[in-house]
């Protein structure tokens, strides 16, 4: 323990009774020691005084119970200002970070719809775009060599039982309006999900 | 005019809806939170609204005080707390609107302290005080003012005995030194 330590300890009523003894003889014969204590002494006669002169003025505490009564809604209000602005700050937070989240969606032309959502979901077509299509990614069907009467009557019918967003997407497949949008692997994913569902079985070569 | 009763009876009371008794508490403990939160922030004015701020949150708390501490150390970790949190917003106010934060030793007329010699005591005191981190000067206010053991502060504060003692020995230590520059 050093000397400011024993000082403070001894000043603060913190030294056993040994501990206590050997400082105050300690201090009868060091000089070092007693210089030390002596500041420290000082400091403490200062915070002694200021205790005494704690009540000087009564009349302010007598009022202090009158304008806590008076003021109490006026407190409960202050209270909640600081609760109520750091649940703002949270709302704040939050509300720009789903604005700035969707925003980037927005702005991102990367089509979100899933393959399956796009192969059920086509409108009204171009018959001609279809079977074009149809002509161009399926080598072995060639509708030409279908009869006349089944390009006019079957074909037709089977091609108005698709569901009309499926014809939207080959016409748009076929002239290369969505074709930027996928990739060669998903399109011909879109594809092949059509003709499975719809003309495989129907079309006989 | 003080009560007999002893904190418990006064509870007791006000919970049942007497509001004398409240009035009773508050009278009983007004001086000891005042000069705290004075010698804590250094000035009567910041030092009245958070005795204000202290009897609001006695007042409104008390029905959930279960006597698991003496009433006295709870309200001295009530007020210790709340002058901690006025230091620490009243500095992050002084840096948002580029004030100076340094001087806060308020010498308006409001001031309670009677006679120029106890004014320059306290004053001498409480400019020392502001020159020592708020959590040692937290430590010291309880320990050498308001005369607390380190148990009792150890439950005020959260912190262990030997750290509390730390705190302490730096704290007078500091202020000795300033001690030396001020006069």
């Amino acid at each position: 323990m050093n000397d400011e330590e024993r000082i403070i300890r001894y000043l603060d009523n913190d030294l056993s009774e040994v501990e206590r003894s050997k400082f105050e003889s300690d201090l009868n014969t060091d000089l070092n020691l007693k210089k030390l204590f002596d500041e420290f002494l000082k400091l403490n006669n200062l915070l002694i005084e200021s205790k005494k002169v704690e009540n000087s003025e009564s009349g302010y505490f007598i009022n202090i119970v009158p304008r806590f009564r008076e003021g109490k809604i006026k407190a409960v209000r202050y209270f909640s200002l600081p609760k109520l602005g750091f649940a703002l700050t949270i709302i704040f937070v939050l509300v720009l970070s789903y604005i700035l989240v969707n925003t980037e969606l927005i702005f991102n032309g990367r089509n979100q719809i899933t393959i399956s959502e796009i192969s059920d979901e086509l409108a009204d077509s171009d018959i001609d775009g279809i079977l074009r299509y149809i002509d161009e990614e399926n080598e072995g069907f060639n509708y030409d060599q279908l009869p006349v009467d089944y390009l006019e009557n079957d074909l037709a019918e089977l091609i108005n039982q698709i569901p009309k967003t499926e014809f939207n997407l080959l016409a748009d497949a076929a002239s290369n309006d969505i074709s930027s949008e996928f990739s060669a692997e998903e399109a011909d994913k879109i594809y092949e999900e059509l003709i499975n569902k719809n003309f495989r079985n129907e079309v006989k070569l | 005019m003080t009560s007999l009763k002893s904190d418990s009876e006064l509870i007791n009371d006000f919970l049942n809806g007497d509001e004398k008794a409240f009035n009773m508490l508050a009278l009983r403990y007004q001086e000891k939170i005042y000069w705290h939160a004075r010698r804590m922030t250094g000035n009567h004015m910041d030092a009245d609204e958070i005795v204000q701020q202290v009897l609001l949150v006695i007042y409104n708390k008390v029905k959930s005080f279960n006597f698991q501490s003496s009433l006295y150390t709870w309200i001295f970790k009530i007020t210790s707390t709340r002058s901690l949190n006025f230091i620490k917003s009243k500095k992050i106010k002084s840096f948002i609107s580029f004030e100076e934060a340094g001087d806060i030793i308020n010498t308006s007329d409001n001031d309670i302290i009677a006679g120029i010699d106890s004014k320059d005591k306290i004053q001498k005191v409480l400019s020392l005080l502001q020159n020592i981190p708020p959590r040692q000067r937290q430590v010291f206010v309880l320990r050498n003012f308001d005369e607390m053991s380190y148990e009792e502060i150890s439950k005020i504060t959260g912190k262990s005995i030997g750290a509390l003692k730390s705190s302490y020995f730096h704290a007078f230590n500091k202020l000795k030194e300033l001690m030396k520059n001020y006069e």
